[in-house]
């Protein structure tokens, strides 16, 4: 944990009426903090698959890794859309590790929705990530086609906060 | 135990199941880029799992 450091007030105001040390200091940042912003997006090709059936596709951390960080991620959305408006699905789970994931041994589900033309999951207070875990989102278009396009957008944010 | 004392049992966790039935290579692109829009991460023609639900329940 960054040392919050430390400055002298300024002596200006001292003397008049309504100065106040304490409110001088309390009106002087001393720490400053932000969560970087990550997006996810893929635009993929696959081969349309029936109702039952869905395609899953893992999140790849900073560094090229597929397990979680230590420093926490927070998911805040899965948004899956199609050129077509035909039916979508989106899906996120939590894996414990890579094999759970190579063999769908989910962990923690975290919703499934449809939709047409789109569909989205949305968590207002965000899905913080553990270290460790597999994080995969479930992608699918179903229609009379033999292929389809599907985009997904994921928004998240890292916690980052710095002193100084 | 006190006598009249209920045992709790825990919640049930609701978990779908799953069976992958194999890999598929997708045609396209994975990208994560940052708030500023810089790429970080790229994969071209990513490995995705065709996945069937077995028990909804």
């Amino acid at each position: 944990m960054a040392t919050p450091r430390t400055f002298v007030v300024p002596a200006r105001g001292i003397g008049r009426k309504d100065y106040s040390a304490v409110v001088e200091h309390a009106t002087q940042a001393s720490m400053r903090g932000h969560q970087t912003r990550y997006s996810s997006v893929i635009a993929l090709t696959l081969p349309t698959v029936p109702f039952g059936f869905f395609y899953t596709v893992y999140f790849i951390f900073p560094g090229g890794i597929v397990t979680a960080p230590a420093t926490p991620r927070h998911f805040y959305n899965i948004l899956n859309s199609t050129e077509r408006n035909a039916l979508v699905l989106a899906a996120f789970f939590r894996f414990n590790s890579w094999a759970d994931y190579l063999i769908h041994n989910v962990d923690e589900w975290y919703g499934t929705v449809y939709g047409y033309g789109k569909a989205e999951l949305h968590w207002t207070n965000g899905i913080k990530t553990e270290e460790g875990k597999v994080y995969a989102a479930g992608i699918c278009e179903y229609s009379e086609r033999p292929n389809f396009t599907i985009h997904m957008t994921s928004h998240s944010l890292f916690e980052e906060v710095v002193y100084g | 135990m006190a006598k009249g004392r209920k045992k709790i049992k825990p919640e049930k966790k609701f978990k779908p199941k799953g069976k992958v039935i194999k890999k598929v290579k997708a045609k396209g692109k994975m990208i994560t880029i940052t708030g500023d829009g810089e790429i970080i991460e790229e994969t071209e023609n990513p490995e995705v799992l065709l996945v069937e639900i077995t028990k909804e329940k």
